[in-house]
This record gives structure tokens, C-alpha cells and sequence, in this order.
């Protein structure tokens, strides 16, 4: 008889089969999947290398002219021989490249470089790479520098502070304008400026008195006061959002302070002409408690209405008949007066600016006086300007090439005054407030690229310029 | 009497069986083995790819690297083309820093010293190019461009692969 032994069934077989072809199919899937993302890494690496090309043609033509970058997008070309830009695209072997450039401001471009291809049917790959060139060829030399956008000011927005007092003084550091006002409530304004389209106040303050002048160095404010008991206020900066007086200063006497300087941990600050000393040196190492270093009388008549500090001396602009005193610090304990220059022409200095060797006046006969200290004894004029109206303050820019101006004149409230030739100072460029009134402080940030100005105008006391087309 | 005739307890195969049998093994084998040449060729095909791309980049790096940190482009002059490089770099000893293809290697002379290999033998470099396309008076830029393909003596599929690398690098000063 025959007995059934158990076997395959043809079911059986072609399940395994089935199977095995399922298992060899996914393994040799994963072999090619590999490849291929192996191809499509070196594909990817070649198009970096592209794109890279992209940023160095751009360089180079950069180098060659910084006006060569035109805002847009376009394509590169090495007809006759150089680099130039051409269409709006190039296609080399699978790649299609476009750089774009685009202003960031008038010294630098941010270039864009995109490298696209088709990868396969569906995809398409993408390389996008990012630099930014500068014009860093600006300032050099004796030739005046290619004007950057200045010589046509504009006005690009404010802010109104409540109550009618006028804008005075204002400071920029980082991201933040103080800004201070003679009299109301507040009168010490911390100003976010990180979009100078929009700024909006991040914090402020109300002051005993009324602040004549500021001075921002790191994370305090030193003020120059009216209040004749704490001539130098300090106000702790350091949260814009909450600005707190830390410690004052009574110099002896009874006269306001109208300039305030700082260097390191040691304030200058000079007062109203008085019997008492105009020049205080205080230390301010602790903001809360500052003390006496030394101080200087300046004679009769001589007020001091605003100081800078360059080395070891101070520069004082005076409405004496000696327009500029110049002090030696080195020793803050004994100040000492290197001289007393009269300037030519018999009207008062109201603001000073400096750098280096060299230092800017502000007179009440409408001028703007460069004059050459490299020899602080013997001061001597170099060149002026009329600017049609007296100059309130001064802010230097550009390397020292650019003075901006806040004046009292009517129709042209700011002005841009050309000083890179020491010798031939000429206004660039000038702009017209809306409304009446004059500018009372000015800043300027390079970062930023903007001018920030203090106004009498009732509904704009701060304001923000920026650079034309 | 002894009884004749086959055993009921007997078990073998029968022919059919055993063709089965042997035709299902020979058919798994067959892939098998398939799967196994795949495998090899795709892993040399891998190889291959990395090998040039690897090389090619890595070649363009050193080339580009050298020319940003190069003081001027002293062949090709300013407009030219040409197959060798020739660069003076700030180290001393290193100037003038040359690239060219020899035997289908490319090579770096550094100064005085003897050429170094920066491509594999087993990798040929063809159509190298450079192109001095600088500006005027600018500092330099250079195009460089080449193909690689692997040494493929017997034209087989899986050393196959040939791709064009170009790129550019500008003086930085």
C-alpha cells in the first residue's frame, strides 16, 4: 500500500520563490540607491565649487570697481577675457548659476550665489552660497573720497517726545541714541535706533534739573546739569529699558555745567564762567560715588561750553575773546593751561569736535573752523567754512572724512561738511526740516550709517537722517 | 514462496522529483551568484565614483587655496590660457608654487622642491586648463578647470565615470 509523505507543494515553492526575488530586489535596490546618492553628493560638491567661482568672479570685479556690483541678478560671462556680468543667468554643463546682489548699505553688498540642477525627473538640487563685499578701496589717500549718498541727506523718521521742550543733545552707542532735552518730563530718553525706520523709546528718565550736555561711554551716561548742585549726573545704561541715576557730583561753586567728556573712568566736565574753577577732572571709577581729580580756572569770561579730550589734553570751546583753551591733563591732579589761542575774528566757539591731531569749531559767526593742534601749544587754523547759520554741535564720520552739523539755520537745519582736506572744508550736502526750527545736538553711527539729530521742533525733537540715492 | 515485487517500505525519489529539485537549486544559485557580481561591480562602481569626485575636489581645494593665498598670477599672463599654473606665494621656499599634469597626474612644485603627486595613478586628468580672467588692475583670478576619468584599460562599465571640474579662485590681498 502507499503511504503519503509530506512535501512541497507547488504553492509552497512559488511562495518561497516569491520571497527570495522580494529579498534579492531590496538588496540590490539598496546598492543602487547608494550609488546613486553617491552621484548625487559629487554632483552636489561640483556645484559648491560653482557657486564658489560665482563669489570670486564677483571679488574680483569688485576689486577692479566697486560700482561694478550693480544691484540685481545676473549671469557671469568670461567674454574678452575678464569677468563681467551678462543676462540674468549662465548655464555650465548641468548647472544654471545666478548671483544676486543686494545693497546692505553704501559701503557694502551682500552677494548671492545660486547654483541650480535638475537632479533627477522630480528634484531639482540647489547650492546657494553667501558673502559680502565691502567698497573697502573708500577712503584713501589725498583724493576725496567718492561721496557716499551724503551730499543729498534725507529725513527717514523721528520720534515725539511729550511736552514742548526741545531735543538738546543726543549720543549714539550700539543700537541705542540717548537723547536729552532741556527740561519736561522725561528729559533723559533711551532710544532704540537697531531700525532707524522705526526707532521707539526703550526707557527714560527725569532728571533733577535740566541736562545741558551728555556723554555715553559702556554702561553710563554722564550728564552735564543745570542743577548746580550735581553738575555731573550718571545715569547706569546698562538696561535700556530702565535708565537709573547711580551718583552726582558737586563741583565747587555755583555755576551750571554746559560740556561733559570721559575717558576711561575719568570726567571732564567744564561750567559757566564763575570765581570758582570751570574745569573739573573727576574720577568716576565708581559711578556711585564720584570724586575730585583736579580741577582749572579758566579766567574771566571763560566759560566752557563744550570739551573734547585727546591725549593728554583737553580742548575747551570758550565764548572768551581766546576762543580755544587748550589744558594739559597728563597730571589730572594739577591741570595746567598749555594756552589760550584766539582764534581769528572775534565771535564765540559754541561747539568743538575733534580727532587725532586735529580739531573741528563751531563759531557764532556761522563758521565751522578746522584747526591743526599737532603742536597743542600752537594751534592754528587751517581752513573754515561758512555754513550760513551758527553751528549748535558737531559729529564726525567716515574716517574722519565727513562733519555733520546741527545748525540753526532755518532752511537747512543739517548739514554734511567735506573736512578729508584739512585746508578746504566745504558743505556737501545739506537738508531741510519740515516745519521751523533749528537742530540743537547731533550723532552720527557708522555702523548704522545714520545721523541722529536733536530738534526744537515740537512734535519731532528726535530725528534720524540717512544717507540719498 | 517468496514474495516478489517492490517493498512498500522503501522511500526514494522519484525522477521527477529529483529534476525539480535540482532545477530549483540550479535556478537559486543562479541568482545568487547574479547577486554576488552585482554586488562587486556595484561596490567597484562605488569606488570609482568616490575616487573621482574625492580627487577631483580635493585637487580644486588645493588649487584654489593656493591661488587666494598667492601674491600674483605669474602664468597665465592677464588674458592667457595655458596648462600650467605658476603662482608666487608669501613663504619663500614655497615661490613660485606650479601645477601641471604629467603623465596624466597632476603635480604641485613648491620652490625649489620636487613635484608631488596630488592625484592617485589610477585616476587620468585630462583637459586641464587654466584661464588668467582678471581685471585690469585687480590682484588676479583664475579659472581652473580639468576632467578626471579612471584608468580603464579594459573599457569596462563599472570604471566609467568622467566628470569636469571648474572653479575659480581670486587673490585676496
Amino acid at each position: 500500500m502507499m503511504r503519503h509523505r509530506p512535501g512541497f507543494s507547488l504553492i509552497e515553492v512559488l511562495l518561497s520563490v516569491s520571497v527570495f526575488s522580494l529579498l534579492v530586489v531590496a538588496f540590490i535596490g539598496t546598492l543602487l540607491y547608494g550609488q546613486e546618492s553617491l552621484v548625487l553628493s559629487g554632483t552636489r560638491n561640483r556645484a559648491t565649487v560653482l557657486a564658489e567661482e560665482g563669489l570670486e568672479a564677483g571679488r574680483n570685479m569688485r576689486d577692479d570697481n566697486y560700482t561694478n556690483l550693480f544691484n540685481g541678478t545676473h549671469g557671469l560671462t568670461t567674454a574678452g577675457n575678464i569677468w563681467s556680468f551678462s543676462g540674468t543667468e549662465d548655464i555650465t554643463d548641468i548647472y544654471t548659476r545666478k548671483i544676486s546682489i543686494a545693497q546692505v548699505d553704501s559701503t557694502r553688498k551682500q552677494i548671492t550665489c545660486e547654483v541650480t540642477w535638475q537632479q533627477n525627473g522630480q528634484r531639482t538640487g540647489r547650492v546657494s552660497l553667501v558673502t559680502y563685499l565691502t567698497n573697502w578701496n573708500l577712503g584713501s589717500g589725498a583724493t576725496p573720497p567718492p561721496l557716499p549718498g551724503w551730499s543729498q541727506p534725507l529725513f527717514q523718521s523721528s520720534i515725539d517726545a511729550s511736552g514742548l521742550q526741545d531735543g538738546l543733545k543726543v549720543q549714539v552707542q550700539g543700537n541705542y541714541a540717548y537723547l536729552i532735552r532741556n527740561g519736561g518730563s522725561p528729559d533723559f530718553l533711551i532710544i532704540d535706533v537697531s531700525n532707524p525706520a522705526s526707532p521707539s523709546v526703550t526707557g527714560s528718565l527725569s532728571l533733577n534739573g535740566n541736562p545741558n550736555n551728555i556723554y555715553v561711554s559702556g554702561n553710563y551716561a554722564y550728564i552735564a546739569s543745570d542743577t548746580t548742585a550735581e553738575e555731573l549726573q550718571i545715569v547706569n545704561i546698562s538696561n535700556p529699558a530702565a535708565p537709573s541715576v547711580v551718583g552726582t557730583y558737586d563741583a565747587t561753586g555755583g555755576a551750571q555745567a554746559f560740556g561733559v567728556w570721559v575717558v576711561g573712568t575719568t570726567a571732564y566736565i567744564t561750567r559757566a564762567s564763575s570765581v570758582n574753577a570751570e574745569l573739573f577732572i573727576i574720577n568716576v571709577a565708581t559711578p556711585s560715588s564720584p570724586s575730585l581729580l583736579g580741577s582749572l580756572e579758566l579766567g574771566s569770561g571763560g566759560t566752557g561750553n563744550e570739551i573734547v579730550v585727546l591725549g593728554s589734553q583737553a580742548y575747551i570751546a570758550s565764548p572768551a575773546t581766546t576762543e580755544l583753551y587748550v589744558v594739559n591733563v597728563s597730571n589730572p591732579a594739577s591741570p595746567s593751561l598749555t594756552t589760550a589761542y584766539d582764534a581769528p575774528g572775534g565771535s564765540n566757539a559754541l561747539t568743538i569736535a575733534g580727532f587725532g591731531s586735529t580739531i573741528v569749531l563751531g563759531r557764532a559767526d556761522n563758521t565751522l573752523s578746522v584747526i591743526d593742534v599737532s603742536a597743542p601749544a600752537s594751534p592754528s587754523v587751517t581752513g573754515t567754512v561758512n555754513v550760513g547759520a551758527n553751528v549748535n554741535d558737531i559729529a564726525i564720520g567716515y574716517s574722519n572724512t565727513l562733519a555733520f552739523l546741527a545748525t540753526t539755520d532755518g532752511s537747512k537745519e543739517f548739514q554734511v561738511v567735506d573736512i578729508s582736506n584739512p585746508s578746504l572744508p566745504s558743505v556737501i550736502g545739506t537738508l531741510n526740516l519740515t516745519g521751523s526750527g533749528q537742530l540743537r545736538g547731533i550723532a552720527f553711527d557708522q555702523t548704522l550709517d545714520r545721523a541722529f539729530g536733536a530738534s526744537s521742533f515740537d512734535t519731532t525733537e528726535f530725528q534720524i537722517f540717512r544717507p540719498g540715492p | 514462496m517468496q514474495q516478489t515485487g517492490h517493498s512498500p517500505t522503501i522511500k526514494a525519489f522519484t525522477l521527477v522529483e529529483l529534476l525539480l529539485y535540482v532545477s530549483l537549486s540550479g535556478a537559486m544559485l543562479l541568482t545568487l551568484s547574479m547577486m554576488l557580481t552585482q554586488t562587486l561591480q556595484i561596490r567597484v562602481k562605488n569606488r570609482t565614483i568616490a575616487d573621482v569626485d574625492q580627487q577631483g575636489i580635493q585637487a580644486m581645494q588645493i588649487m584654489t587655496q593656493t591661488v587666494r593665498n598667492a601674491n600674483t598670477i605669474t602664468t597665465p599672463a592677464q588674458a592667457g590660457t595655458g596648462s600650467s599654473l605658476v603662482v608666487t606665494v608669501p613663504t619663500g621656499a614655497n615661490s613660485p608654487t606650479q601645477f601641471t599634469v604629467a603623465s596624466e597626474v597632476l603635480r604641485i612644485t613648491e620652490g625649489a622642491g620636487s613635484p608631488v603627486n596630488i592625484t592617485s595613478s589610477s585616476i587620468r586628468v585630462t583637459s586641464l586648463q587654466f584661464s588668467n580672467i582678471s581685471r585690469g588692475t585687480t590682484p588676479g583670478t583664475v579659472r581652473i578647470q580639468f576632467t578626471l576619468t579612471p584608468v580603464n584599460s579594459t573599457g569596462r562599465n563599472e570604471f566609467d565615470y568622467q566628470k569636469t571640474f571648474i572653479g575659480s579662485a581670486t587673490i585676496r590681498k
